[in-house]
């Protein structure tokens, strides 16, 4: 079994990171691509920062590997999350998962970034056009209802 | 026992403070923690949330106990992916 979890703070190299996992006798290779969205709730966003609680996010992300990796009987994937600020576009979040068949691969990407979202300790603050920002208060991004000025 | 609490994102916003430490009698439980953390930051208590707690970096029940030395981390609700 072979796990890649990484916090970082730049750039997601996707095909390097997908070629980490890639095994040459699997069928499938599945990918989840998380990316910063223009809008939220009929606002334009200018960017985001995510911040994390970096040493259990790290932690958190390898035991999802753990468990998915056996709940789904894969034997390699990736997890990597970025942190920091990132513009409308940027990759966030990459899931990669090699499996012998499409279905237990698929399945296993879909249940990961669920997963992440419910428990490694992420926060997104998004920073609106008209010069707001808000913190995002939990997976179905609900925002804080008192607004900030940003620069 | 000494406890350092540690906190995050909207909510060491408004607590002013990354991190800071709680004596609490021995055998309190995370629940109790809370309690001392609204008492020291009522307005905590008034944002619309529960937040969660992670002991020595894992998510924990309020009814977890507590040990001398445990950090404890005040977690807003998560928004991550």
């Amino acid at each position: 079994m072979r796990h890649h979890t990484r916090l970082v703070t730049g750039p997601i190299d996707i095909p390097a990171v997908t070629a980490q996992i890639a095994g040459g006798r699997d069928g499938a290779v599945a990918l989840f691509i998380g990316q910063v969205r223009d809008h939220h709730h009929g606002r334009d966003v200018a960017y985001l920062e995510y911040h994390a609680y970096s040493a259990m996010a790290s932690e958190e992300m390898e035991r999802i590997a753990g468990e998915m990796s056996a709940r789904f009987d894969i034997d390699r994937m990736a997890l990597v999350h970025r942190t920091g600020r990132l513009e409308v576009g940027d990759v966030s979040v990459l899931i990669a998962v090699s499996g012998v068949h499409r279905a237990p691969a698929l399945d296993c990407c879909a249940a990961a970034i669920e997963e992440i979202k419910r428990r490694v300790p992420i926060w997104k603050k998004e920073f609106f056009t008209d010069g707001t920002a808000t913190w995002v208060f939990g997976p179905d991004g609900r925002c804080t209802p008192d607004r900030e000025r940003h620069g | 026992m000494k406890i350092i609490v540690e906190y995050f994102a909207v909510v060491a916003e408004i607590a002013q403070t990354a991190s800071e430490c709680v004596m609490l009698a021995d055998g309190a439980t995370a629940c109790d923690l809370l309690g001392e953390i609204h008492r020291r930051h009522p307005v905590l208590g008034r944002q619309g949330f529960v937040p969660l707690l992670a002991v020595n970096r894992r998510h924990a029940d309020p009814d977890t106990k507590l040990a001398d030395g445990d950090e404890v981390a005040v977690l807003p609700p998560l928004s991550g992916g």
